[in-house]
């Protein structure tokens, strides 16, 4: 029971409390590409989760069964080599079973991107435990949804808005109102702002 | 795609892969809050950026695209270990434990998987060579100025060295501070854009008034979508959605006006 409440409570605090992609800027350029399609980011979002997932569970058998790594050199050369092969198995598996390109293609995107490669250094420096480590990279796939969901209303609002200044329109408005959004997620932290 | 492409200034500022193709944001967030890091981050994602898109344009054309993306990664890490090693190796080399953890991220950037999926695994080598140093001379640009300006604004130094004013404010190093300086610049060149649109569309009509009206017509009708616009399209894969700027660009660029490329 306290196993499954410190994986809940993991993945709720990287969701909501430290939304990764809001408050360090991990997976923003995907977040902000695929957010205007909702079906393809949910279907990200899974995937990330998925492969976050992994990688955490993997990343953190390696670290309990092998002598403490220190180096930050060595720990990206590890959690590199665990994310491409699971990547790659996945990739095979899928072009075997699904062949579906588009599927094939959000994989790339899913696997390799900072938000799902940072996850294992955060479990690493906060130190949890294997089920931290699942609440935490579960976390990460729905942070990812929740941060592309805002984006990708605001961009349709900001789309319809005739006030915006022609220079201002696309990508500056934009980023000032995914700022807006990063300014109120890094309040939940309980940084001081001022 | 011009086959023979040259390494030019101007598309590195008017197809800014991170101001209008929003790729790389999370190195440029994350990691420019001093000179000194985006400096750093500036350096590592050019090399990385160079590296794999040359190999890519030699090697990886006829290698499947879902091991081809994993080849990026593994690249990366090629350049970023001997780095990471060093600096740790070194003790006079002062690396932020932040810096340490947004290091590695690089071999993950998404500006080099863009820029190889998009256009090196389909040109010669030479071209391939020309298109990454336009996109790492425009990402390390706007990291050096989101980190020269974060620097003085969110702590009242540059480069270390303390500055003489009145009041910082600590959002700046913040991902709301560069988000924020982001939309600025982007604002800044569309501006730019615009501007130097006008003032040839001016020189041609006094250069040519004899031109017909239609024509005129026509130049205002392909005025460049909106970024927003852009990204909203409904792409048929995700090759579109890689390759998503193509068009947003082409006609930035002027391709449509007869521009430079014509």
């Amino acid at each position: 029971m306290k196993m499954i409440s410190g994986l809940l409570i993991t993945a709720l605090y990287t969701v909501f409390v430290q939304n990764l992609v809001m408050t360090s800027g991990l997976g923003m350029s995907e977040a902000m590409r695929i957010s205007p399609r909702p079906n393809t980011f949910v279907k990200l979002s899974v995937m990330i989760s998925g492969f976050s997932t992994v990688t955490s569970i993997l990343c953190n058998l390696i670290a309990s069964r092998t002598a403490t790594v220190e180096s930050y050199a060595a720990k990206a050369l590890i959690y590199g080599a665990v994310l491409a092969s699971v990547y790659i198995a996945v990739a095979f598996i899928a072009n075997i079973i699904v062949k579906d390109k588009e599927i094939i293609g959000i994989l790339g995107i899913a696997a390799l991107n900072t938000l799902v490669f940072a996850v294992p250094y955060i479990n690493d420096s906060a130190a949890y435990s294997l089920f931290d480590c699942i609440g935490s990279g579960l976390g990460a796939g729905f942070a990812f949804v929740l941060a592309a969901a805002l984006i990708g209303s605001g961009a349709r609002v900001i789309e319809k808005n005739k006030y915006i200044p022609p220079i201002f329109k696309g990508t500056p408005a934009m980023f000032f109102y995914v700022a807006m959004i990063s300014l109120g997620f890094v309040g939940f932290t309980g940084t001081q702002l001022f | 795609m011009d086959e023979n492409k040259r390494f030019s200034f101007r598309e590195a500022i008017t197809e800014n892969p991170v101001l209008f193709q929003c790729v790389g944001l999370c190195s440029i967030i994350a990691g420019t809050s001093t000179l000194k890091d985006s400096l750093f981050i500036a350096v590592m994602i050019a090399a990385d950026l160079i590296i794999t898109c040359t190999l890519a344009s030699l090697f990886f054309k006829k290698i499947p695209r879902y091991v081809r993306i994993a080849l990026y990664l593994v690249i990366g890490l090629a350049i970023i270990y001997p780095v990471l090693w060093y600096i740790e190796t070194r003790t006079l080399i002062e690396v932020s434990l932040g810096m340490r953890i947004i290091i590695p991220l690089i071999a993950v950037n998404s500006v080099t998987a863009v820029h190889c999926e998009t256009y090196s695994v389909k040109h010669s080598v030479g071209s391939a060579l020309a298109d990454a140093l336009s996109a790492a001379f425009g990402t390390a640009l706007v990291a050096v100025i989101c980190g020269t300006i974060r620097e003085i604004i969110g702590k009242g130094t540059v480069g270390g060295y303390t500055l003489d004013m009145k009041f910082t404010m600590s959002t700046m190093s913040m991902p709301f501070g560069c988000l924020v300086l982001l939309g600025f610049l982007a604002a800044i060149i569309k501006a730019l854009i615009s501007l130097n649109r006008r003032s040839r569309n001016v020189s041609s009509e006094t250069e040519a008034p004899e031109q017909p009206e239609e024509i005129d017509l026509g130049i205002e009708q392909s005025e460049a979508p909106e970024t927003v616009d852009m990204i909203i399209a409904d792409y048929d894969d995700i090759d579109s959605i890689l390759s998503s700027t193509d068009e947003f660009l082409r006609s930035l660029n002027g391709y449509e006006d007869g521009g430079d490329e014509q």
